[in-house]
């Protein structure tokens, strides 16, 4: 008993939850993923942009007046201006007006299914969210008015690491992997690391190769996944907030491996946006971080560690 | 003493072909071994395959755990690529 991993998979964030754990009686485990599912079910109705009642709306309506945020919301604001400042504002929640201009102003499901827009696109100037100021004495948030944001990737992250905490108090290893964001905490029963696939961004059915971590966070970023068309023009998710546009990227694909999840998260996506100049800048002498990237050749390469962390 | 050793040979020899019949009897009637398929990842470490095991032997058969190694058919539940 207790060897196997047991598993609970199911869909919330527009995206495939894994909740995999080992080390205790099932009856224990199907306890921890019940509750690892209703936290990430309630998490996702705080965060969301799709939705008119979430706190993430109500926060964005707020803009330009102080605005009393949940524990939670004010623990997420914190990483992504922590994150803001690292990345030298490469990262940017407030990119959201010029997401929705790209056409991803509905959930990837009910964008997929609706026919493309036609018309000419503008460009949106980005707020730059590191003005946005944060009063953890009374846990209030002041977005600048007219400053929308977006935590979609961000809050994705933390939910996922939140929610294998929250498991971890039922198993001795276990994994939480939000769209394949994920975090890792210690190690399946007689196993060195954990093994993950890393999709091929080109064939996303078919695994480019079997990473092997130790506990820890990885999350990939790709502009091959959250596509559409609009206005004639094929768009992704990505937007790169020097232009406000979906960003011109060297790679498909970056897998990021990190101590939290939302560092994971988002350092992949700002390695995506600034490819290897960005690279050569954030993971200069840094071994508590690795990089590994695709490019449009399936060629695969990273961080001076990234054979190390990644066992590849 | 000889008519017991006679003996004793007789039936060794019966009970061998009787064994030896009902064995290949056996083997004649039994469900042929259906070869696995396995999906070969481009790079991968060796997999760990073992039998399919269900999360609880007293689990419904339409409960949503699943139990099983991390590798499974040479590919592992966890998959990263970006959502």
């Amino acid at each position: 008993m207790g060897h196997k991993m047991q598993y609970d998979e199911f869909r919330a964030m527009n995206s495939d939850i894994v909740l995999a754990a080992s080390g205790a009686e099932p009856s224990l485990l199907r306890e921890g993923f019940q509750q690892a599912r209703r936290f990430i079910q309630q998490s996702e109705q705080r965060f969301t942009r799709f939705t008119d009642t979430s706190e993430l709306a109500d926060l964005n309506r707020a803009a330009g007046s102080w605005f009393q945020a949940s524990a939670d919301m004010f623990q997420v604001l914190q990483e992504a201006q922590t994150l803001a400042r690292q990345t030298d504002g490469l990262f940017n929640p407030a990119i959201l007006p010029a997401l929705k201009q790209a056409g991803y102003d509905r959930s990837m499901d009910e964008l997929r299914r609706s026919a493309p827009r036609i018309g000419t696109l503008q460009v949106l100037e980005i707020q730059d969210f590191r003005s946005v100021q944060l009063d953890s004495s009374t846990q209030s948030v002041y977005l600048p008015d007219e400053m929308q944001i977006d935590l979609g990737g961000i809050a994705k992250g933390w939910i996922a690491e939140q929610a294998a905490w929250q498991l971890s108090e039922f198993s001795d290893a276990c994994a939480v992997s939000a769209g394949g964001d994920m975090f890792l905490i210690g190690l399946p029963e007689g196993g060195m690391w954990w093994e993950i696939g890393l999709e091929n961004p080109l064939q996303a059915e078919q695994d480019l190769a079997t990473l092997s971590v130790t506990p820890g966070a990885v999350a990939t970023s790709s502009i091959t996944k959250r596509r559409w068309v609009h206005h004639g023009q094929t768009q992704h998710h990505l937007i790169d907030p020097r232009t406000g546009s979906p960003a011109q990227t060297e790679w498909l694909s970056v897998t990021v491996w990190a101590e939290t999840a939302a560092e994971a998260e988002v350092y992949a996506k700002v390695l995506l946006i600034g490819g290897q100049q960005s690279a050569d800048v954030l993971f200069d002498h840094i071994t508590s971080k690795a990089y590994l990237s695709v490019d449009k050749n399936g060629r695969v390469s990273g961080s001076s560690n990234y054979h190390e962390v990644f066992n590849v | 003493m000889k008519i017991i050793k006679n003996g004793m040979r007789v039936w060794l020899t019966i009970a061998s072909v009787i064994s030896f019949l009902a064995g290949w009897a056996l083997l004649a009637h039994a469900n042929k071994p259906t070869p696995l398929q396995f999906n070969t990842p481009a790079i991968s470490s060796p997999a760990s395959n073992s039998p399919f095991q269900s999360f609880n032997n007293n689990q419904s058969s339409n409960s949503p755990f699943t139990s099983q190694n991390q590798s499974f058919f040479g590919r592992s539940r966890l998959r990263t690529g970006g959502s």
